[in-house]
């Protein structure tokens, strides 16, 4: 008798152990590494952009939270503090496109001028003036 | 022939005035605060798109939910999920103007107390707001900071019961802008 309510306990309190580390797990779980991903699309800035001025709603659809590596020419480039780097890239000349930050360090010593050729791999968070990603890495 | 030197001149004027009227930014900070004995919880948004008219006084914001960077990864899921829904509602907006923007002088180093007021887009739904906040010339650009209070509640964002206590009823904005001209 006395073995078998032993038996129970132990087996309980397994149970509710694993639930607490995995709540745990769950809580303190890092933010996913999506330079380590393999992008959802592969597209050029400026079409990015234009997806999204033609039908924003299906844009959002089709691209939000998605991985996506871009590659375009730098049109824009500003910094603030020398420590954050905004960049924007299109066609040269073209209005719009696809805009993202960067750390000093994500630029590994290379700098980089407008007229630049620049692919950039990130999730997509939406559009403002130009279409955004976050979580950037620079893709040489 | 001196009355079309004046009218160039007056014309220039005209030019350079109205070219300093109005300012971007499409990096401006805003990050929010949640207090509770159980959990401090913070995000930033560096992504912030503003646009700010100081002949007329009016300034518009616009941000993507998306763009809220939380220390927790679950945190920030459930922000976009289930609370601000993002996916239906992608972007955060305000419209409004800065009051007595006429009296404002910006031409010293100093910061100016502004009253701003206008209409904040949250999920889809716009609520009148009103707060202070401070405006100030630098050699960068032109600096604009504000602190106020949203209530989720306002905007219709469902807060689960089962975390009730770990996000504040009230939820302080902090807004800090640097501006520069918008080269026409």
């Amino acid at each position: 008798m006395k073995k078998k309510l032993i038996k129970y306990l132990v087996i309980v309190s397994f149970v509710f152990l694993v639930a607490i580390i995995l709540g745990i797990y769950l809580y303190n779980k890092p933010h996913e590494n999506i330079s380590n991903k393999s992008p959802d699309y592969v597209i050029n800035a400026l079409e990015l952009y234009n997806e999204f001025e033609t039908n924003e709603e299906a844009a959002n659809q089709k691209y939000l939270d998605r991985i996506l590596q871009v590659s375009g020419t730098i049109t824009d480039i500003t910094n603030e503090n020398d420590q954050t780097f905004t960049f924007v890239l299109s066609d040269p000349g073209k209005f719009g496109g696809v805009s993202f930050s960067i750390n000093k360090e994500a630029l590994n010593g290379n700098s980089y001028d407008k007229g630049d050729l620049l692919s950039v791999k990130g999730k997509c968070t939406g559009m403002l003036m130009e279409v955004v990603l976050t979580n950037c890495s620079i893709i040489d | 022939m001196k009355l079309k030197i004046v009218i160039i001149a007056l014309i220039s004027t005209l030019v350079t005035v109205s070219a300093q009227d109005k300012y971007l930014t499409k990096t401006g900070y805003i990050w929010f605060y949640s207090h509770t004995p159980m959990e401090d919880i913070k995000a930033h948004n560096k992504q912030v798109v503003s646009v700010l008219n100081l002949k007329t006084g009016e300034i518009a914001f616009t941000l993507l939910m998306k763009s809220f960077e939380f220390k927790k990864a679950l945190m920030q899921e459930h922000f976009n999920e289930n609370y601000v829904e993002s996916d239906q509602f992608p972007k955060a907006k305000f419209k409004g103007t800065i009051q007595n923007i006429e009296s404002i002088d910006l031409a010293t180093n100093k910061n100016v107390d502004v009253k701003v007021s206008g209409e904040l887009t949250i999920h889809g739904v716009t609520q009148k707001i009103e707060t202070t906040g401070t405006l100030s010339k630098t050699n960068d650009g032109i600096k604009g900071t504000a602190k106020f209070i949203v209530k989720p509640a306002d905007y219709d964002i469902e807060i689960p019961k089962v975390v009730q206590n770990n996000i504040a009823k009230e939820i302080e904005v902090n807004v800090d802008m640097l501006y520069k001209p918008l080269s026409n």
